[in-house]
């Protein structure tokens, strides 16, 4: 879950009111984030919703909370038809490579090391998170006044082009970026398998940047004492590009700039025409029924309560037809897809003390699965010979299940992307599991009689999933005298409570156990399981100095 | 403890020594064995008599003892090699080591044979020409004799030692000679040992004389048996009194897991609200997993590093339609579920792809696709799996508690109460309040938080009404309920961990002496 960082001096200037400690956190669940510490002077606040980037920035944030408050009407004209004075062109050629580029100028500004440090924090945020780390999105900012536009975003060779980089004293071409420069290294992957570069350039062929590199750095390099800024963002998906460049505009209209829309020209068509306006009014509006508002909260609210409860989610001047409210969703805002979004925003905005809790009130049968019943019984027959039950984890190693139990590898459903070795395969059986309690527990008073009932996975090529989960009964014996037959005896008098009659113990082998002392148990032609002598040899893999005797037995096949 | 509480809790061990000893004479084990006693008993009983202060050591002096070993037990019954040696080779007759070997190799191991002609060689009873032995009938030939005959005399090792002063000097030359004989001096063994005398305390004196004054000989009844029972012999007898204050004998029980203990009070509390249980496979596909819960398939959680990808297969054969196409297109422009979609192109490769299950709720999509009861209410605790390093608060696998209500007559208002029920009923808290959450697959989703009276506030739980892009094409047209709850903190409580770990421990003892206290 996304976690920023809010200088507090910063945040008080733009929540317009005084909110601290016990109210600022309940405050903070109209944005579903809390707060969790504030430390020299920096608030840290997590967010639950990841589909609400708008929020996470201190003018995001404080938008959501100054609207719920009812402290502060948004509204931002620069969405409005307008005549953009700046333009980007863009290349045919980019189209393959990254196909999409936006951007919008801004100034009556005044760029303080806070806000620059937001900026650079949200940026980050916004490309990690939203972008999956620049791939999809990456954000440039610029000192505007150094630009001459058009600006033109185009595809170059790799050697077409040098020019000095941010955080470095000397030109390089773009291959050396990406060999060379930090940012190069972190994220070059996303261009280097293409034979064309982005390159973002203006009408004198000043570079502005190698998306989604890094700038140059006569251009590029934002700071203290800006007046004016430029921002581009480029990527994968325009519909995201442009709700990035809304949100951006709206945090930078909130701190008191003139945004100046921008048009990008594409020579290609896109999802919103090849004449691009930036920011862009998305115009998305959506109807709810009042039937839908009753369906999901049990009753139908009145129009002036929808209206205050949506003003403080910040809908701009809802609407009403007969049967249903019509809204428009802030242009920031993507996480609106259906209409019960709305109406969560509106049980939000009214408050969840607001609602008061129902009992459910139909009857319905309560019941348990035929295998857990099963599994129940056997476990309580398992305890009356004087087992202990363990409950061990599924996830298990290779060095465990293969060469403890003398098993060749690749019997067991592997794991493709391990994070440890410790953790790589799934058990196919619950008696490593039980050999490992033995491992560690010598020193607890002997007998050790232990079992698990619990889920294993095998392979099983001709399931759907190539792989079946069982439930295995795994029982284990360990005294200076365990034997075959105390197991048998256990088996005998497990089947004999469970009423299974018809059942044959037969030698054969079985890879961990003493030859001769091990057998399967069959029910006609079906393997039920298997007992016996666990081998010395294995016994030793396991450093373990006692002899042990074990029995498992699937119990699906066992239930009727 | 009192004069008559010592007299009380005797054991008929101790009773016996005391009758057979007297004031201010020394006696030590030798002296008891008269008692009937075995040197066992014995021992502990003076152990005991010490511990009460009733006998107290009276001097201690050093003696070697002799004892048969297992080799020497061999020749119990047949005599020692030498012996049949020199039979054969009476009256000047030869052999060769190899013929000797042959005519005694049924009675003795050759390597004894061996070692024996090896001796009687060093000691010039043996004589070699070209290979083949003679008897020096003029050498004194009786000490193989008496060796054997002292040896038979000898005690089992094992059973009992013997005192020196059992011992003539004669034998116990014979023993002391034997060293030389590598055969021989693996027949017995020589301990050293203290030979402790004891003497009666004042104390002592005193309960003695009670106890020839109430007349007790140690035979009044310990253990009531049948025997006695039908034979009616405890009649006209005392029985022994108890010494409570002793530990009882630890016992080791069969049990269940303190966990599943815990796991079954939710299994029962979830059955008495009217839910039925649902069931899966530990391997899903991240279409079920994932796509039908309605989470994009760019979502930052279907990362490689969230998941658990199988090596072999990676993706299952086929998904069930017409789920597969009605779910694609919910995501791609929301269909007919009254949504605008995610906006992308589904890959329905990536929806095969198959993953160890990372949320119970894949089993209530499950559910929802194969004709659930309506009104219905399903539960499930499912082993889920994560990738996390496992720490004191992380596990990779672990069980997850969750469920869903379906029905015509449910919405956020019968959700808040099903939650509050859940409080009340598996937390026991009356305190709660609810926030807003977000889950990707409900709206409107709420976090429900509860007062712990020791762990103060903490989120118990996560639910809300699954969204219309989840249910409807999986062929579900009511509302649906979906809650979650994060009950390990609770388990963890009640069986007094702090490290997550343990719920799954690995250590006997732990989970032998580990409880659950709710």
């Amino acid at each position: 879950m996304p976690k920023i960082e809010i200088i507090k001096k910063d945040f008080d200037k733009q929540i317009l009111t005084k909110l601290s400690g016990s109210r600022l956190e309940k405050i903070l669940e109209c944005a579903k984030a809390e707060l969790k510490g504030l430390e020299d002077g920096i608030y840290k606040i997590e967010f639950n919703d990841t589909n609400r980037p708008d929020l996470w920035t201190c003018s995001g944030l404080a938008r959501q909370i100054n609207q719920y408050l009812g402290l502060k009407d948004y509204s931002y004209p620069f969405f409005k038809k307008a005549k953009p004075a700046l333009q980007i062109k863009v290349d045919s050629k980019v189209k393959s490579i990254r196909p999409f580029i936006v951007g919008f100028g801004a100034r009556d500004i005044r760029i303080t090391e806070e806000w620059l440090l937001e900026l650079i924090q949200n940026q980050e945020k916004l490309c990690m998170s939203f972008g999956h780390a620049r791939r999809d999105i990456a954000i440039g900012i610029y000192k505007l006044d150094r630009i001459r536009f058009p600006v033109l975003y185009k595809a170059i060779r790799p050697s077409d082009i040098k020019y000095v980089p941010l955080g470095m004293d000397e030109e390089m071409d773009l291959a050396q970026i990406l060999e060379k420069h930090p940012k190069g290294i972190e994220f070059g992957h996303i261009v280097k398998n293409k034979s064309f570069y982005p390159i973002i350039v203006d009408r004198t062929s000043h570079v502005l940047s190698f998306p989604p590199i890094i700038n140059s750095r006569y251009i590029g390099e934002v700071q203290t004492g800006d007046k004016e800024v430029f921002v581009e963002i480029t990527g994968t998906d325009l519909r995201n590009l442009l709700l990035v460049a809304n949100m951006l505009a709206c945090d930078l209209y909130d701190r008191g700039a003139t945004i100046i829309p921008l048009k990008v020209k594409y020579p290609y068509a896109t999802l919103y025409g090849q004449e691009v306006q930036v920011p862009y009014h998305f115009n998305h509006s959506i109807k709810v029924l009042f039937k839908q508002f009753e369906t999901i909260i049990g009753n139908i609210p009145s129009k002036q309560d929808i209206k205050t409860s949506l003003k403080k989610m910040g809908y701009k001047d809802p609407g009403f037809t007969a049967n249903a409210l019509k809204c428009t969703v802030p242009d920031f805002r993507h996480d609106i897809m259906h209409p019960v979004d709305v109406i969560e925003d509106y049980t939000i905005g009214k408050g969840f003390d607001y609602f008061k809790p129902e009992m459910p009130s139909e009857f319905t049968l309560g019941s348990l699965s035929q295998i857990e019943l099963f599994s129940d019984n056997v476990r309580e027959v398992v305890v009356g010979q004087g087992y202990q039950e363990i409950i061990s984890n599924i996830l298990n190693s290779s060095d465990n299940m293969y060469y403890r139990m003398n098993i060749p590898s690749g019997s067991n459903v592997e794991i493709a992307n391990p994070m440890t070795e410790s953790y790589n395969l799934l058990r196919k059986s619950i008696i490593p599991s039980l050999l490992e309690v033995e491992s560690v527990s010598a020193k607890a008073e002997y007998p050790h009689k232990i079992f698990e009932v619990g889920e294993v996975l095998i392979k099983a090529g001709d399931e759907n999933y190539g792989t079946k989960t069982l439930v295995n009964l795994g029982m284990f014996s360990a005294h200076p005298r365990a034997n075959f037959s105390e197991m048998r005896s256990a088996i005998d008098s497990l089947f004999y409570y469970l009423n299974i009659k018809d059942y044959d113990i037969q030698q054969s082998p079985v890879s961990f156990l003493i030859p001769g002392r091990s057998a399967e148990i069959l029910a006609g032609n079906v393997s039920l399981g298997y007992l016996g002598e666990v081998h010395p040899d294995i016994l030793s893999r396991w450093d373990i100095n006692m002899p042990a005797v074990v029995a498992e037995i699937n119990l699906d096949k066992l239930v009727i | 403890m009192s004069v008559s509480n010592i007299i009380n809790t005797l054991h008929p061990i101790e009773i016996k020594i005391l009758n057979a000893i007297t004031d201010d004479q020394n006696f030590d084990i030798q002296f008891l064995l008269r008692t009937g006693l075995n040197e066992g008993q014995i021992r502990r009983g003076l152990d005991w008599l010490l511990s009460k202060g009733l006998i107290k050591e009276s001097g201690r002096k050093t003696c070697k003892r002799f004892g048969r070993t297992e080799k020497g037990q061999e020749f119990k019954e047949k005599p020692v090699p030498a012996i049949n040696i020199m039979d054969r080779l009476k009256g000047g007759r030869s052999a060769t080591a190899a013929e000797l070997m042959q005519e005694l190799g049924m009675q003795y191991k050759n390597e004894d044979i061996g070692s024996t002609i090896g001796s009687m060689k060093k000691d010039g009873l043996l004589l070699e020409e070209e290979g083949s032995y003679y008897l020096d009938e003029k050498k004194d030939i009786s000490y193989h004799n008496d060796f054997y005959e002292t040896l038979k005399h000898l005690p089992e090792d094992s059973t009992e030692i013997f005192d020196e002063s059992k011992l003539s000097l004669e034998q116990k030359n014979c023993l002391e000679k034997a060293k030389d004989y590598s055969l021989y001096k693996k027949c017995f063994k020589i301990h050293e040992t203290d030979i402790v005398s004891y003497i009666m305390t004042e104390k002592g004196k005193q309960i003695k004389e009670i106890l020839n004054k109430e007349k007790m000989t140690g035979d009044e009844i310990s253990q009531l048996s049948p025997e006695m029972l039908k034979e009616k012999k405890w009649q006209n007898k005392k029985f022994r009194r108890y010494n409570l204050d002793l530990p009882a004998p630890h016992i080791i029980i069969g049990r269940k897991n303190p966990y599943r203990e815990f796991l079954h009070f939710l299994k029962n509390k979830f059955i008495a609200l009217g839910f039925s249980e649902m069931r899966g496979g530990l391997v899903e596909t991240e279409f079920w997993n994932m796509d039908a819960l309605f989470m994009p398939q760019t979502h930052p959680a279907r990362d490689i590093h969230d998941n658990y990808f199988l090596k072999d297969p990676r993706l299952a054969k086929k998904i069930e339609e017409p789920y597969f196409t009605s779910v694609a297109q919910a995501h791609e422009n929301g269909a007919k579920t009254g949504s605008k979609g995610w906006g992308y192109k589904f890959d329905r490769t990536k929806a095969k792809q198959l993953l160890l299950r990372s949320q119970g709720t894949v089993l209530s999509a499950r559910m929802l696709a194969s004709h659930p009861q309506i009104p219905g209410k399903y539960f499930a605790i499912a082993r889920c799996f994560r990738y996390d390093r496992v720490d004191a608060t992380h596990l990779a696998d672990f069980f997850q508690v969750e469920g869903i209500v379906l029905s015509r007559e449910v919405n956020f208002k019968t959700l808040l109460g099903l939650l509050t029920l859940f409080a009340r009923e598996i937390a026991r808290a009356d305190d709660i309040k609810f926030s807003p959450a977000y889950f990707p697959f409900t709206e409107p989703s709420v976090e429900l938080h509860i007062k712990h009276p020791k762990l103060g506030w903490y989120e118990l739980g996560g639910a809300g009404i699954f969204r219309p892009e989840l249910t409807i094409p999986l062929g579900v047209r009511v509302p649906v309920l979906a809650w979650g709850l994060g009950v390990d903190r609770m388990a963890m409580m009640a069986m007094g961990i702090n490290d997550i770990r343990e719920l799954f421990s690995r250590d006997l003892d732990f989970v032998r002496q580990s409880r659950m206290v709710m």
